[in-house]
């Protein structure tokens, strides 16, 4: 059986296949004028305080912006309370995206699957804070909580919307996801460096070009820690030790060929040995 | 005198060709099919990432350095006789590899270089909508056909089918065997035969779906790589507008991260009935697919597939449903892939597979052959 993502990056890649276009799933948000505009965010507002949410949507023809935390745990009233207080005027003056003005209006919404989503409730409630809450239940995003200002979203997400099919393209993993979930992902990439040697910042730069020219380099070292040691435990496996040799230059080498025998075995490892819990280490978001 | 004795240039090579041309050496033969292409200048068009040259060494291959850094030969014996490939990197993206022998004593080895893993070549690969429109470039003097139901699933019946016509009026005799059940899905092109008019001339060409330009006849041999430049450049484009607007992208701004998805899709005419049978076909890492990877099923009508491409190690991600599947080239990938996918698909499950994007419906349709 396949490793399942973590709930965090499963919510993220369900909401940024609902807001780009695609032919394979109807993408809701797109449809309705909500594209993607950013990922990971991190801006100061005028206070001087810091907002870092997952996901920021814009619709030019309603002037309106979505900022989206996928958040399926506890509320953090802290970053909640920092939400609440921002303005148009942090946004404008922050410059995190091109004409918008005085008029522009903006909401966040938190999202969380159906497990955790109670939890955030409370919270919420907790510190009378009124963000829409999304649950992600049975391949269907809904409105749980509150309401949305904008009237679409609230039309949209009051009906529920469709996420059977999403792409795991754009975010392939996170902090969250387990060992195996990450092994999983990077296989692509193991079987590219088949009879080369590599690093485990070789295979995070395959696998994730695109988030790893972002993120600093206490969090590369960070992640490019733990796919090495995840590494260093596969090739001490009876299962895929005979793959790899001694490498000279690098950390890692996979012996030539056999590139179906090599997929075939980290499947084996990665369902069998690994299974598909939680992530061992907690790291920091990257 | 060995050619390679008085070839020292891509200019020596032309007037070797001319001479080849010129000279009761190039046989009329039209119309007699088993010996057509028998001693013809054949000239593949291959794509290239880029591999280092000492890559190209096989066994029993001497790779031949010329004056001209751009042009190599390849020597070779084959029972008891010696062979002389000449290779012209000029374009870096797409190699030509000029033969003068039946294609049954040279193929293997060209297949050799291209076609292991990781060789960083591939052919150009002509989807049979876009030879159909290579047609239009000059008088239609035939096509062939190939077709093999790879894909059948419940028993059917393999079906093997290959056909040659020469003459005029192909695109219409296409048509009516279009009409045709059960040959309408198996008449994706596998070659093309045109006059290719030039001034003062005209190069009679046969163009493979796998980008081999067999020379039949010409009034010079000018004519034949006009053609081909021709030819070269409109696929070039192709590949540049999917690799320039098909790529996932990605970049940092002050903020987080913006990011681009365009992906391609192929467009099934008739609903994939075994998605689980055609998924572990496509990505069993074997030809011509070359395609390896994780193959994940999230329901019986959707499948997500994180892949090699083992001609250049790219990564590229796949998602399946019974009408379409979608392409999500990584910020590296060659763009190449989609021509090989959509080639050969349409050779062994239906010629009617289109390349879609989330714009367009049709997007060899909508592709100029004069761009």
């Amino acid at each position: 059986m396949t490793p399942t993502s973590s709930s965090h990056t499963l919510l993220m890649n369900k909401i940024m296949s609902l807001s780009m276009a695609n032919r394979m799933y109807e993408p809701m948000l797109f449809n309705n004028n909500y594209v993607l505009e950013l990922i990971e965010l991190e801006f100061i507002k005028l206070d001087g305080r810091k907002v870092n949410p997952d996901l920021l949507l814009k619709n030019e023809t309603l002037n309106r912006l979505l900022f989206v935390e996928c958040k399926d745990g506890s509320l953090e009233p802290d970053q909640a309370n920092r939400y609440k207080e921002m303005a148009m005027e942090d946004i404008i003056v922050a410059k995190l995206i091109s004409n918008l003005s005085e008029e522009s209006k903006h909401e966040i919404t938190y999202i969380a699957t159906d497990k955790k989503v109670e939890k955030l409730k409370i919270g919420m409630d907790k510190e009378s804070l009124v963000f829409p809450i999304l649950v992600s239940k049975d391949s269907i995003i809904s409105l749980h909580h509150n309401h949305f200002d904008c009237g679409v979203l609230q039309e949209i997400f009051s009906r529920g919307v469709s996420s059977k099919r999403y792409s795991d393209t754009l975010y392939p993993f996170g902090a969250d996801d387990s060992d195996a979930y990450i092994l999983h992902r990077l296989v692509p990439a193991l079987l590219s460096f088949i009879g080369g040697e590599f690093d485990p910042k070789d295979l995070l730069e395959k696998t994730f070009p695109r988030v790893y020219s972002i993120i600093g380099r206490p969090a590369q070292k960070e992640l490019a820690g733990r796919i090495g040691h995840i590494l260093e435990k596969a090739e001490k496996d009876k299962i895929l030790s005979d793959f790899f040799i001694t490498a000279v230059e690098k950390k890692f080498k996979l012996r030539a060929g056999g590139i179906r025998k090599l997929n075939n075995a980290l499947n084996k490892y990665i369902n069998g040995k690994l299974g598909s819990g939680s992530a061992q280490v907690d790291f920091s978001r990257f | 005198m060995s050619a390679i004795q008085r070839i020292g240039d891509t200019g020596d090579l032309r007037s070797y060709l001319e001479d080849v041309l010129d000279k009761k050496r190039y046989k009329k033969e039209e119309g007699e099919e088993s010996t057509a292409f028998k001693g013809k200048i054949k000239t593949y068009l291959i794509e290239s990432n880029s591999p280092n040259l000492n890559s190209l060494k096989q066994d029993r291959v001497l790779i031949k350095d010329t004056p001209d850094k751009n042009l190599k030969v390849f020597m070779f014996n084959k029972n008891g006789k010696n062979y002389e490939l000449y290779l012209d990197t000029t374009d870096e993206r797409f190699w030509r590899i000029y033969s003068l022998y039946e294609s049954e004593k040279t193929q293997k080895i060209i297949n050799n270089w291209v076609l292991r893993n990781n060789s960083k070549l591939d052919f150009v690969w002509f989807p049979s909508s876009l030879l159909e429109k290579y047609m239009g470039l000059g008088t239609e003097t035939g096509f062939s056909l190939k077709y093999i139901n790879k894909f059948s699933t419940n028993g059917d019946k393999r079906i093997n089918v290959s056909m040659r016509f020469w003459g005029d009026g192909g695109k219409d005799i296409l048509e009516s065997l279009r009409k045709n059940t059960p040959m309408g899905k198996g008449t994706s092109l596998s070659g093309i035969s045109l006059n290719y008019p030039v001034e003062k001339g005209f190069a009679k060409e046969n163009i493979s779906y796998f980008g081999r330009f067999t020379l039949l006849s010409a009034t010079s041999i000018d004519a034949h790589f006009i053609l081909l430049e021709r030819i070269k450049r409109n696929y070039s484009n192709i590949i540049q507008m999917i690799e320039s607007n098909h790529r996932v992208e990605g970049y940092k701004t002050g903020f987080g991260m913006r990011l681009k998805s365009n992906p391609l899709y192929i467009e099934f005419p008739k609903e994939i009935e075994d998605l689980e049978d055609f998924v572990n076909i496509v990505f069993s890492a074997k030809l011509p697919f070359r395609l390896s990877g994780t193959i994940e099923k999230s329901s019986d009508d959707f499948y997500r597939i994180h892949a090699v491409d083992l001609h250049s190690n790219g990564l590229v991600d796949f998602e399946v449903a019974p009408n379409l599947m979608a392409i999500y080239l990584n910020d590296k990938s060659c763009g190449n892939i989609i021509m090989r996918l959509v080639t050969n698909m349409q050779s062994f499950m239906d010629q009617k597979i289109k390349l879609v994007s989330n714009d367009d419906p049709d997007v060899f349709k909508s592709y100029s052959v004069n761009e």
